[in-house]
C-alpha cells in the first residue's frame, strides 16, 4: 500500500486491527485493545508477522529497536503515527 | 561436551558455549525480567565455571551461544541434550534470549539445523513449564505436537511445576520450515537496516 499522509488515528486503529487479527488468527473487534503480555498466541512468531503486515500496510520501516515495542494497540498506532508524521515532516 | 559446532544464520549464529561466557550466563539467567520461567543458577560466575565444566564432560550435551552475526555480541543460550542414539533423539532447551532480543525465531530454527541436518536425529522434544504460554504457543506455531503433560517435572524454589512436552520430527520440521524461513528472511532484512 502506498504510503498516505494525514491518515486520522480512528483509521490507523482499524487497520491496525486488521492486521492483528491476521497475524494472530483471531477477529480483533472494535472494542479489542490485543496487548502482548496478556494475548496468549501472540508469540515470537506472529510478532515477526505482525510486523511485517504493519510496515507493508503503512508503508512504514520499523527500526530494531522499535520492534519489541510494538506489544499493543496503543504502541502500534502510536508508532505508526509517529513515522507517518515524521514522513510527512520530511516532506515539508 | 565440548563440541565444533557453529551454525550461521542470517542475523543470528550457533556456537559453542565457552568458560568464558559464564559471567554473560550468570546476568542473562539471573535477569528479573526473565527468571520466571527461567531456572535459577548461582550469582557467582565460578560457580557457572564449575556448572560448564561439568557440562562439557557430559557425552551427548550441546551447548550454544546465540550471537548476532552482525557484531559478535551475545544474546542468548540454547543447547540440545539427553541426546539418545538409539532412539535418535534429544532434547532442546537451555533456551533464554536476553530481554527485547530477536533471536527467538532464527535460533529456533538453527537449532533444528544442528539436531536434524549435522547430528542427523530423527526427533526432538521440548518440556516447557505449563504457565509459560507464549514458549508453548511458539512451539506450536512453529509446528511441534504436544506430547504430554508432565505433572512436577519441574522445580522453582521448592515448588514443583507442570511443564509441557512438545515434539517435532524430521519430517514435519522439513515440511514447515518454509514458512518460518520467509518470516525469517523478512526479519533478516529488518534487522540488517
Amino acid at each position: 500500500m502506498n504510503r498516505e499522509s494525514h491518515v486520522d488515528t480512528q483509521q490507523i486503529t482499524a487497520r491496525a486491527r486488521k492486521a492483528l487479527g491476521t497475524a494472530l488468527q483471531r477477529e480483533v473487534g472494535d472494542r479489542d485493545f490485543p496487548e502482548r503480555p496478556t494475548e496468549v498466541g501472540w508469540d515470537s512468531i506472529k510478532h515477526v508477522e505482525l510486523v511485517l503486515l504493519l510496515e507493508e500496510e503503512f508503508d512504514v520501516r520499523f527500526g530494531e529497536d522499535e520492534i519489541p515495542s510494538l506489544d499493543s494497540l496503543g504502541a502500534i498506532v502510536n508508532a505508526v503515527e509517529r513515522h507517518l508524521a515524521s514522513h510527512d515532516h520530511n516532506r515539508g | 561436551m565440548r563440541h565444533t559446532i557453529t551454525i550461521e544464520g542470517r542475523a543470528f549464529r550457533l556456537r559453542p558455549v565457552a568458560v568464558a561466557d559464564a559471567a554473560f550466563i550468570v546476568s542473562l539467567r539471573n535477569d528479573p525480567r526473565l527468571n520466571q520461567f527461567v531456572h535459577p543458577v548461582s550469582p557467582r560466575v565460578e560457580d557457572q565455571e564449575r556448572w560448564l565444566a561439568r557440562c562439557f564432560e557430559r557425552l551427548g550435551d550441546y551447548y550454544f551461544i546465540i550471537e548476532r552475526v552482525k557484531t559478535g555480541q551475545p544474546e542468548g543460550t540454547v543447547g540440545l541434550y539427553d541426546l539418545d542414539d538409539s532412539r535418535r533423539c534429544a532434547e532442546w532447551g537451555r533456551w533464554v534470549l536476553r530481554s527485547r532480543s530477536m533471536g527467538a525465531l532464527e535460533s529456533a530454527q538453527l537449532i533444528y539445523r544442528v539436531a536434524f541436518n549435522v547430528l542427523g536425529l530423527d526427533w526432538v522434544y521440548c518440556r516447557t513449564l505449563v504457565d509459560n504460554v507464549k514458549v508453548v504457543s511458539f512451539h506450536e506455531t512453529f509446528g511441534l505436537e504436544t506430547h504430554e503433560r508432565l505433572p512436577g517435572q519441574f522445580v522453582f524454589n521448592g515448588v514443583p511445576r507442570d511443564a509441557i512436552e512438545q515434539r517435532i520430527t524430521r519430517e514435519r520440521w522439513e515440511k514447515q520450515r518454509a514458512s518460518v524461513e520467509a518470516k525469517m528472511e523478512a526479519l533478516a532484512r529488518i534487522l540488517s537496516r
